[in-house]
């Protein structure tokens, strides 16, 4: 017992010694993220950020979505028919926002609080999950880049992409171990949050096809479907709500949202008058190529196939929608993207290109919230 | 077999888990929002609205539009057109431009909302319904029927306890009453529009 009682502190203390690089990097990214929002509502731009944001000093990380998923922590969901209304936003986030409200914080400051700490916990178990399936240094290049990431400024964001980030990776890394019944928490935390995690699932019924332990192969399967019984649940909610069972998708049309099955050609073809009316589009499209590429790259390196796959449909999938918007945002789910860059980051002469130019590109990204949505 | 029931068996722990964390932990909207967010999807029925402004004592009628009408450099624009007996008239075209001629008896912007301009009224309470957290439900009367109104921070909209269906509006001390109806294509034309 004594033992025990010793040894537990002592490899935490080992524990925290050990990745306290992440942190490190966690602390960088966010000081140039947190400090150029800072700036910006002290000596601009402001732009398009709304009154209510202006007032906070991260006023531009709760602005765009933030706004309705704000909305939902504090009035619920309100389905408008034609408009733009709040099902359109997975219930998790806004949870977690009431449950920090509940604490006496504002729900911007608790987005904000809410999002740096997951973004802490998304680095620290996506480490662990790289390092399981590449090997200590490519995980410590991987998590840097991760941390830097030009479109990165969004898990500062209150914006679920971290907390999503970090069931996705928490959920693997409990797969790994044959924790199923985690895993499968996990995935559904993560579809309640953002409907990326269901692509995990991929990867996932991977590991469940080789699970060898017969007592294990029920629950590992029940992971590989968690997320869509947790989407079976938000579907339920809204129909005893609002009765429409389909609430979001109908809501995702008011944002020009709603997938066909030649969404891709339509959204080709619309991306000239997409410039015109928002030339921001265009660094969609740029993420949306350098996706692809990196993801190309994770599977040359022998990244899993199923990754990979994962990766590739949270890239492409959203195009099917008609539009290339927020894709920049949408990949960041992918975390096969992140080991293709760590990949190209092999040489130390690239390594230091990429973390160079990464951080401008972070600052950078910070800025143009005052212009446009992530 | 038994596989199959275990993985059944998580999927249903998970659904009734997550299911239950959304009831518990997600508000219900407030009966204010749900009202208001009916009343918006009454104005954005219609197009055309009928009204009476008590401005200053007096009574002005109001006829408002939404469509298509002539714009500036006579191009056709979409917008709204409110004319008023009293030799007011105002036209938001979109996006952001507001035209007003005649005597200045009020804002334009309030001009437009107190006559239920449906387009330009419809969008602000459809606005106001979704992040308004604030706003305040209380029982009333008007003409003696009984009526629900929807205190805003601004502006107060009457509405039927029965329907929902806008009434009328009162904001910075004005108050209105609104009627909408189908517009015939004459009546359209009388009002300048190109339809």
């Amino acid at each position: 017992m004594t033992e025990l009682a010793i040894a537990s502190p002592t490899r935490l203390f080992e524990w925290v010694r050990t990745n306290a690089w992440v942190a490190g990097w966690w602390a960088a990214s966010r000081a140039l993220v947190l400090g150029t929002t800072a700036i910006m509502h002290v000596v601009g731009p402001r732009g398009l950020i709304g009154r209510d944001e202006q007032a906070h000093v991260f006023g531009a990380l709760g602005a765009w979505d933030g706004r309705w998923y704000r909305t939902v922590a504090a009035n619920g969901y309100l389905l408008e028919p034609g408009r733009q209304s709040d099902p359109a936003f997975f219930p998790l986030y806004p949870l977690l926002l009431r449950a920090l409200h509940g604490f006496g914080l504002g729900y911007l400051a608790a987005g904000v609080v809410l999002s740096q700490l997951a973004f802490l916990t998304a680095l620290v178990a996506f480490e662990v999950l790289t390092r399981e399936l590449f090997g200590p240094s490519f995980a410590r290049r991987t998590v840097v880049y991760l941390a830097l990431f030009p479109m990165g400024f969004v898990f500062s964001m209150a914006y679920p992409e971290s907390v999503v980030l970090c069931a996705i990776a928490l959920a693997a890394v409990a797969a790994l171990r044959g924790r199923w019944i985690a895993a499968a928490i996990l995935m559904a935390v993560g579809s309640l949050a953002r409907p990326e995690t269901l692509f995990v699932s991929i990867p996932l019924l991977a590991l469940a096809l080789r699970e060898r332990v017969p007592r294990q192969r029920g629950l590992a399967f029940g992971a590989v479907i968690a997320p869509f019984a947790a989407l079976g649940s938000f579907a339920l909610y809204l129909a005893l709500t609002l009765h429409d069972p389909l609430a979001w998708t109908h809501a995702e049309r008011a944002w020009g949202r709603q997938f066909t099955p030649f969404g891709l050609i339509t959204a080709i073809r619309a991306l000239p008058r997409a410039v015109e009316g928002n030339p921001w589009v265009l660094r969609d499209v740029a993420f949306f190529l350098v996706y692809l590429a990196l993801l190309w790259l994770a599977l040359r390196a022998k990244a899993p196939r199923t990754w990979v796959a994962a990766g590739a449909i949270v890239a492409i999938l959203p195009t099917f929608s008609g539009s290339f918007h927020s894709i920049g945002r949408f990949g960041l789910l992918a975390p096969a993207a992140f080991w293709g860059l760590g990949v190209l980051g092999a040489s130390r002469r690239t390594d230091t290109a990429i973390r160079a130019v990464s951080a401008v590109l972070l600052v950078g990204g910070t800025v143009s919230l005052a212009w446009v949505f992530p | 077999m038994r596989t199959a029931a275990v993985a059944a068996l998580i999927a249903l722990s998970v659904a009734a888990m997550g299911f239950g964390l959304q009831a518990a932990g997600l508000r219900r909207t407030p009966q204010a929002n749900v009202v208001a967010e009916r009343a918006a999807t009454w104005l954005l029925r219609y197009r055309f609205a009928t009204s009476t402004l008590h401005l200053g004592g007096r009574m002005v009628h109001g006829r408002c539009f939404h469509g298509w009408f002539e714009g500036r450099h006579d191009h056709p624009a979409h917008g709204t057109i409110l004319i008023l007996d009293n030799g007011t008239s105002v036209r938001a075209i979109d996006p952001s431009t507001l035209l007003s001629q005649g005597p200045r008896t009020l804002l334009p912007s309030s001009a437009l909302e107190l006559a239920g301009c449906t387009h330009v009224l419809g969008s602000r309470i459809a606005e106001l319904a979704q992040f308004d957290n604030h706003v305040l439900l209380t029982r009333t009367s008007i003409l003696g029927q009984p009526a629900l109104a929807l205190r805003f921070r601004r502006l107060t909209l009457f509405v039927s306890a029965k329907t929902d269906r806008p009434l009328g509006v009162t904001l910075n001390g004005v108050a209105s009453s609104i009627r909408f109806s189908a517009i015939t294509p004459v009546a359209a034309r009388a009002l300048g529009t190109t339809e």
